[in-house]
């Protein structure tokens, strides 16, 4: 981050920026551009990365959203650039297109989203937000910056506990003694990549360049696409950043753990291929208050065992306080409800699932998977979002991309 | 190059492939990193051996010594062993120069110096920014290393065309280097959208009050991905110019793109948010 020669940086700039719109309920016509599209209208959609979950993300953004466009690397062969399209920046072009799905393969996911925005776009993105920590922090920026409705595309927080997120919203709670164990359902050898391959000819429908985009351009082989692209470190983190989305969207709500990120995490796993995502045990991750967060993934070595669950009941959380402050946590409001993206880009209300608390959610576990990849501990500034005292470490927060992708 | 018979037992002590092609199945975190730290004992040489065992993308015979470099260069982090890292980074930046070593493995060597190379291992870097086989690899590894890249950048950039320039250019504007400023701009003027586009968001990132207006006038003459990616630049530009505290050049930007941008309302709104924020 730059020097605050002002005393105000660039991530406060654009929060108080953004405040105008986070209060706004009605929305002005102009705000959606396009011709102005009043909020009961039908929108103008596209869906960027048609194969596996794609139709599907597309429909989670509900009725009253009309598909122009459909972009896919693989549609070489019938692309009109009117309909049908395999480059997206051709699609952001449009002025028609309000909203856009994105479910192409996470290394993509924030460059477009970004781009997406910037063009005007609201944005509903497949999990994982991201592919490394840094870009998480680019999406929640633009988001804010234009004003933009993004949600990501798994909504475990919508059935979260607001009365404990209540007690953890409110900052009353500063010291917490809760030890959360995740258990399972990682799909870590699911989602694993090939370390043994057979190099093929690229197939004449597909643009690879494209696809690879701002990863390395590598020898091209099957595996790599068509959704096991998830065991590749170029586009994805293995099954831990497939799943653990789902898995952590709805305890980081309730615990308040998207308003912060882990200050110290503690991995056991073996050595990972450079290229493909492997094996792991599980991560503990510490909080500077004292949370403790465990990942199993039950897939691989002998099961967590340093920790004990302890104190995850809204009632154990509210024994933490002291009578005074639960006191004053009765005459706070309760956190609002959260909103539908069909309902945000109708209000211009911030998204339930918006990229900010989202990167958050990413955070936990693209900074497990590079302790996974370190196979050392690390310690996290939840403040600069940088691992600290370990360079090499922090390289793996803010890869670099491939020219012409860069964020 | 002759690879010693110890070499080759330690590295047929690392795990073979699963009957997926992966690595998945029986594998011993001890016994790896046992192994690992034999090849750590054999310095520089187990390295050298190491580089002439690899072999092509996806084949067995490249399995097992790929894996290996990888894990010793990883290993010398863990230890915090920065003579041994060093020593690690230069046979790597060597074997760049190597016509022997095919253009595929030159490519892990730069992708294992992003990761573990130092200042000394940018000159090796910059050679092969020329390459059109290897410029990607060693532009993100410039990128990855960060301290000595920005000087390497600039002095190989006049001599680069084409993807080369490109590639160079992108790199100089990610690392922000505050003596790129001309570089960039040339760059903002090139016949390349990309090149332009590159030049634009390394000078957003330099946050240089004099080159606003030429950031404005170009966004405002382009149209399509590149009007979206330079006026996202022009935001980009004056959010650093607050940060900086150059207050009345970013009221500037936002100021002109709330007058001109009348058929890209999101921008306007997005600048009068922003010009309220200031005042």
């Amino acid at each position: 981050m730059r020097a605050q020669a002002s005393g105000i940086s660039r991530r406060q700039f654009l929060g108080t920026a953004a405040a105008g719109v986070a209060t706004a309920t009605i929305v002005p016509r102009n705000v959606l551009g396009r011709g102005q599209t009043p909020p009961s209208e039908e929108f103008g959609g596209a869906l960027i990365g048609c194969g596996g979950r794609g139709q599907g993300t597309f429909r989670s953004m509900g009725d009253g959203i009309r598909m122009l466009a459909q972009c896919d690397v693989r549609f070489v062969d019938r692309a009109d650039n009117k309909t049908i399209y395999t480059d997206y920046r051709r699609v952001l072009e449009r002025q028609d297109v309000d909203v856009v799905a994105i479910a192409t393969p996470p290394g993509w996911h924030a460059l477009m989203s970004v781009a997406a925005m910037a063009a005007g776009k609201d944005v509903m993105c497949e999990k994982p937000m991201t592919r490394f920590i840094s870009e998480g922090r680019a999406v929640a920026d633009a988001e804010k910056r234009y004003g933009r409705i993004f949600q990501i595309c798994t909504f475990g927080r919508f059935g979260g506990n607001r009365r404990l997120r209540k007690i953890f919203e409110s900052g009353l709670l500063d010291q917490c003694d809760t030890v959360r164990i995740l258990r399972g359902g990682v799909k870590v050898k699911q989602w694993s990549g090939r370390v043994v391959f057979d190099v093929r000819p690229v197939p004449e429908n597909l643009d690879w360049e494209m696809y690879c985009g701002p990863a390395p351009l590598r020898p091209y082989h099957p595996h790599r696409f068509g959704g096991t692209h998830r065991g590749y470190w170029d586009y994805e983190g293995g099954g831990l950043a497939d799943m653990a989305n789902h898995h952590l969207d709805r305890p980081a709500y309730e615990y308040g753990r998207d308003l912060t990120a882990p200050v110290e995490v503690i991995p056991h796993a073996p050595i990972a291929h450079p290229e493909a995502c492997g094996m792991w045990g599980w991560c503990e991750m510490k909080y500077a208050d004292g949370f403790t967060l465990v990942l199993d993934s039950g897939e691989w070595g002998s099961a967590y065992d340093r920790l004990e669950q302890r104190n995850t009941s809204e009632q154990d959380i509210l024994n933490m306080l002291s009578e005074e402050d639960r006191e004053k946590l009765d005459e706070l409001p309760d956190p609002e409800p959260l909103v539908t993206f069909a309902e945000a880009i109708r209000t211009r209300k911030q998204a339930g699932g918006n990229a900010d608390v989202t990167q958050r959610v990413a955070t936990i576990y693209h900074l497990a998977n590079v302790a996974f990849r370190c196979n050392r501990p690390l310690k996290f500034d939840p403040d600069t979002e940088r691992i600290v005292g370990d360079d090499e470490a922090d390289r793996l927060v803010n890869q670099p991309m491939r020219a012409p992708w860069v964020l | 190059m002759a690879v010693s018979e110890e070499l080759q037992a330690l590295v047929a002590q690392l795990p073979d492939a699963d009957n997926r092609g992966m690595y998945t199945e029986n594998i011993d975190k001890e016994a790896i990193e046992a192994t690992i730290a034999s090849l750590f004992q054999g310095g520089t040489a187990f390295v050298r051996g190491l580089v002439d065992m690899l072999d092509e993308p996806g084949t067995h015979a490249n399995l097992k010594p790929h894996y290996g470099l990888h894990c010793l260069a990883n290993h010398t982090l863990v230890l915090q062993d920065e003579p041994a890292r060093a020593a690690l980074a230069g046979v790597l930046c060597e074997k760049l120069a190597d016509p022997e070593v095919p253009p595929h493995n030159k490519e892990f060597l730069c992708q294992t110096l992003q990761w573990v190379g130092r200042r000394e291992s940018c000159a090796a870097l910059g050679r092969c920014l020329h390459d059109e086989d290897l410029v990607e690899a060693a532009a993100m590894a410039l990128v990855g290393i960060r301290q000595g890249a920005a000087e390497t950048l600039r002095a190989v950039l006049p001599e680069l065309q084409g993807k080369c320039r490109m590639h160079a250019v992108y790199a100089l504007a990610v690392l922000a280097d505050p003596q790129a400023v001309s570089h960039l701009q040339d760059a903002l003027q090139d016949d390349d959208r990309e090149v332009r586009i590159g030049g634009g968001l390394g000078l957003a990132k330099l946050a240089v009050p004099a080159t606003a207006q030429n950031l404005l006038a170009a966004a405002d003459q382009a149209t399509g991905w590149e009007r979206i990616q330079l006026s996202h630049s022009c935001f980009l530009l004056a959010e650093n110019l607050v940060a900086a505290g150059e207050t009345a050049a970013a009221v500037t930007i936002y100021q002109q793109i709330w007058e001109t941008r009348d058929d890209e309302p999101h921008l306007r709104e997005a600048a009068e948010k922003a010009l309220a924020a200031i005042r």
